[in-house]
């Protein structure tokens, strides 16, 4: 009876040595993506938003960085260092910390979020930010892409960020703060890079943006877009 | 092992000044179309027949697309020589490897011990580099099969060709004249390559993917109302209707004999003589539609095996399978044989011609298909093959061709539960198991249909557009009356599952690396239902041991090696366990293999 089980076990050991039967199911995959590198109209404002990954179907180490430029320097610049994991067929959960760079500080925060993809095809990318301050800050991104044809795609997307406690120190009220909205049209010759032209749509409540101190300002500005989207 | 006695053997530096030699040859101006590659233009693939044959795996410079590109080939050949063996015979095969890889040979279709099979892991260890391992086995069985490597995706770079066992006896196939046909997809791109891609992004070579001008086409012809409800399932399920092959023509050069269309291939007859044509698909991921314009075809033998002669204008097949038809072309005129991708992406073709100057036109391929709503298991216009029977209390009485001529008693399986008999394939609910709920898998077929009696996407409405009749499964039976008419003891449901948009592949929601094997015990016999749960078109490969499609008529099972499970569809067909040992059961789409995989374990009574 022993010597069954023990057979058994040797038998499963075998079993469970490397089958080179085909390929690798699951191989250790990276991708980085150019989002946006654009050029706005308005005062020389660029942005660059980039994400790059590596891992595993279920398991990813995922990177997010973005900069918005204004010519000669960083206005604002975000990093994010990610876990992602998948936890339905089309959702992901993502974890991990941000860091805002910005011309007066640095700002650490740490990161939950869920990304995926809800019926419809609506692209969702919606992350919960806590820093040292308890400050609890929220973002929220949709997206759709309308193909026009193999080669034209519309992208409407919408990006939200809010605020859970107003700042005293910059005046800001809780709530809404920004509102971005924005339509790109690319143009793909291939599938992995694509020019664009967009507009874009920006509100921002509270003074956040100029000028800190000041009360309930509020700012509107539409721009044209001229960028290049790219993935490797 | 000696390292001695190969001559063939190319040190690794030798073989990369070599291959440059060759790419430089191939590189040169006026040498450079496809037309007039070198290596392969006009040629068949050298024949070796007899009882001992050395093998040997090495690298070869070729030139398929027009640029010289690094394949993986068996004496030089791509694809490799067509074996040709005896019923009854006893074969030995020396296999040589000269890559710096690992590499096997299986024997596809072959009935063979198991640790002949050439499953690396499962039926040995694999061949090292420098090394070799001999193959030996009595050959039990005749008909046209294949072989190709089982190592990674080494098969997609060219390892693989034809093997033509000749009956023992008088072959019941009359024919004058044979020609191998092996069709197979080649990419310069590397295979790991084309799979990461896929990884990245699944419909990176869907370019037939919906647009805004097909929802303006909808509303105008079917209104807003029904447009809704068409649409609404597929954007609840994410999901694209154009979603018919992972790659396509975009990166794949499909060959016939190692030719593309510009080299064209052309196969010699007479006219007036009956030929025979071995139809064999060596792709890695194509599922190809072939026929004759001009030519009807009767298709004489499935996956090796004789069947009743059955005239068709067009047939499908997938990777793996092979079919061997009779054509009597009796014009002295040029012919093409013309293999189109399931999403028409692009063809094989070649040529039969009385002479080697003479080519015929080339079709237009079919429309594309489009995936409905049955192809997503929910069963709209599936009609009457809709699995909407619940589990019917089947009847049979021992001998009886068909069990519901028989009214006497019902047969139950060993846990007691009905179970249809022999040929009638399973009558059971579908259940779905709590494996399959995880982000790997990311549809159920509710209602799959019974893929038996389906020509398969695209080819549903042939006949009344082409007016071209589509070989089917349910068209399928055994030319030689079986002997094991045994009904199922048990029945074995497997569904195929998997994740588009993450391009993750698996069975019953657990891939290869997380699963345990399936264990069958010696001498029993038992029904395989596979469901699936996916809107590809899967053709599913059991090493060692026939897969009997059930087709109704128990005495006249006809028996394969590899079955198509249609999208959403469930298929069911007998296995008889009559070979101990670890045996392969996967999917043979190249890309789905690593995942969609099971080791079939037959135990002895003793284990």
């Amino acid at each position: 009876m022993k010597i069954e089980t023990l057979l058994r076990a040797a038998l499963l050991a075998i079993a469970a040595t490397p089958v080179h039967a085909g390929g690798k199911a699951d191989p250790l995959l990276g991708k980085f993506i150019i989002e946006h590198w654009e050029q706005r109209s308005d005062e020389q404002q660029s942005n660059l938003t980039v994400q790059g990954w590596l891992g595993y179907d279920h398991h990813k180490l995922w990177l997010k960085a973005e900069r918005d430029g204004r010519a000669g320097g960083t206005e604002h610049g975000e990093l994010q260092l990610l876990y992602r994991r998948a936890v339905a067929p089309h959702w992901d959960l993502h974890s991990g910390l941000r860091r805002e760079f910005s011309e007066q500080e640095l700002r650490d925060q740490f990161v939950i979020g869920i990304q995926g993809l809800a019926p419809f095809h609506l692209e969702v990318d919606a992350s919960l930010y806590l820093d040292e301050q308890a400050q609890l800050n929220a973002e929220l991104e949709l997206s759709l892409e309308w193909r026009l044809s193999q080669q034209w795609v519309l992208e409407p997307e919408i990006k939200l960020a809010l605020a859970a406690q107003g700042d005293d120190a910059t005046g800001d009220d809780s709530g809404l703060r920004t509102w971005n909205s924005s339509l790109r049209l690319y143009y793909y010759p291939q599938r992995q890079w694509a020019p664009y032209i967009g507009l874009l749509w920006q509100r921002q409540d509270g003074g956040t943006a100029d000028e800190p101190g000041q009360t309930r300002n509020r700012q509107q500005r539409e721009q044209w877009l001229l960028g290049l989207r790219a993935w490797f | 092992m000696s390292k001695l006695d190969k001559p063939n053997t190319i040190a690794r530096r030798e073989f990369v000044s070599r291959a440059a030699k060759g790419s430089l040859l191939l590189g040169l101006p006026g040498l450079a179309a496809p037309r007039s590659q070198a290596d392969l233009s006009w040629r068949t693939q050298p024949e070796l027949r007899g009882q001992r044959f050395d093998l040997h795996i090495d690298y070869l410079a070729v030139n398929i697309s027009g640029q010289s590109a690094l394949a993986t080939a068996v004496n030089g050949s791509l694809p490799a020589p067509t074996l040709r063996w005896k019923e009854g015979e006893e074969v030995h095969i020396r296999v040589h490897n000269h890559l710096a890889h690992d590499t096997s040979i299986h024997w596809h279709g072959i009935i063979l011990p198991t640790d002949m099979d050439g499953v690396p892991g499962l039926s040995f260890a694999g061949i090292k580099p420098g090394s070799y391992y001999d193959y030996r086995f009595t050959v039990k069985q005749s008909g046209s099969y294949w072989y190709h490597s089982h190592s990674g995706f080494q098969e997609q770079t060219g390892l693989y060709g034809a093997i033509i066992v000749d009956p023992a006896g008088a072959d019941p196939v009359a024919y004058d004249r044979e020609h191998v046909v092996l069709l197979s997809d080649w990419s310069d791109e590397p295979p790991e390559k084309l799979y990461a891609r896929l990884k990245k992004q699944s419909h990176y070579y869907n370019r037939r993917e919906r647009t805004v001008l097909d929802l303006w086409r909808d509303l105008r012809s079917k209104g807003l109302a029904e447009t809704w409800q068409d649409r609404a399932m597929w954007n609840r399920m994410r999901m694209s209707d154009t979603d018919i092959a992972d790659i396509n023509g975009i990166a794949y050069q499909f060959l016939i004999n190692g030719h593309n269309p510009t080299a064209n291939w052309r196969g010699l007859f007479r006219a007036g003589e009956r030929l025979r044509l071995r139809v064999i698909n060596a792709a890695a991921m194509t599922i190809f539609d072939f026929r004759i314009p001009g030519l009807t075809m009767t298709v004489v033998a499935a996956d090796g095996q004789n069947i009743e002669p059955v005239s068709i204008d067009e047939f499908r097949i997938a990777p793996a399978e092979t079919y061997d038809v009779i054509v009597e072309p009796k014009a002295d005129c040029a012919y093409t044989l013309f293999a189109q991708s399931i999403d028409r992406s692009g063809y094989a073709c070649a040529t039969l011609s009385p002479n080697s100057e003479w080519q015929a036109e080339i079709p237009a391929m079919d429309h594309p298909p489009r995936l409905s709503h049955r192809d997503m298991g929910m069963g709209h216009g599936a009609g009457q093959h809709a699995a909407q029977h619940p589990a019917m209390p089947m009847t049979t009485m021992p001998g009886h061709h068909h069990g519901h001529h028989g009214m006497h008693h019902q047969l139950l399986d060993s846990r007691g539960q009905a179970i249809a008999p022999a040929g009638a394939g399973s009558q059971r609910a579908i259940t779905h198991l709590a494996s399959e709920r995880n982000p790997g898998v990311d549809m159920q077929a509710v209602m799959p249909a019974n893929g038996l009696d389906d020509p398969g996407i695209g080819l549903r409405e042939h006949h009344q557009r082409y007016g071209r009749r589509v070989l089917r499964y349910s068209d399928l039976f055994s030319l030689q009356p079986r002997r094991d008419l045994r009904d199922p003891e048990r029945e074995l449901a497997i569904h195929l599952t998997g994740n588009m948009s993450r391009y993750m592949w698996s069975m019953d929601g657990v891939m290869f690396d997380d699963a345990e094997a399936i264990v069958l015990r010696h001498g029993e016999r038992l029904r395989f239902v596979l469901v699936n749960d996916t809107m590809m078109t899967h053709p599913i490969h059991l090493h060692g041991l026939w897969s009997e499609l059930e087709t109704g008529d128990r005495a006249r099972i006809p028996r394969k090696h590899t079955v198509i499970v249609q999208p959403g569809s469930r298929i069911s067909y007998l296995v008889s366990a009559d070979a101990i040992g670890r045996w392969a059961y996967h999917c043979h789409l190249m890309y789905h293999m690593p995942g969609m995989f099971r080791e079939v374990r037959v135990l002895g009574a003793g284990a």
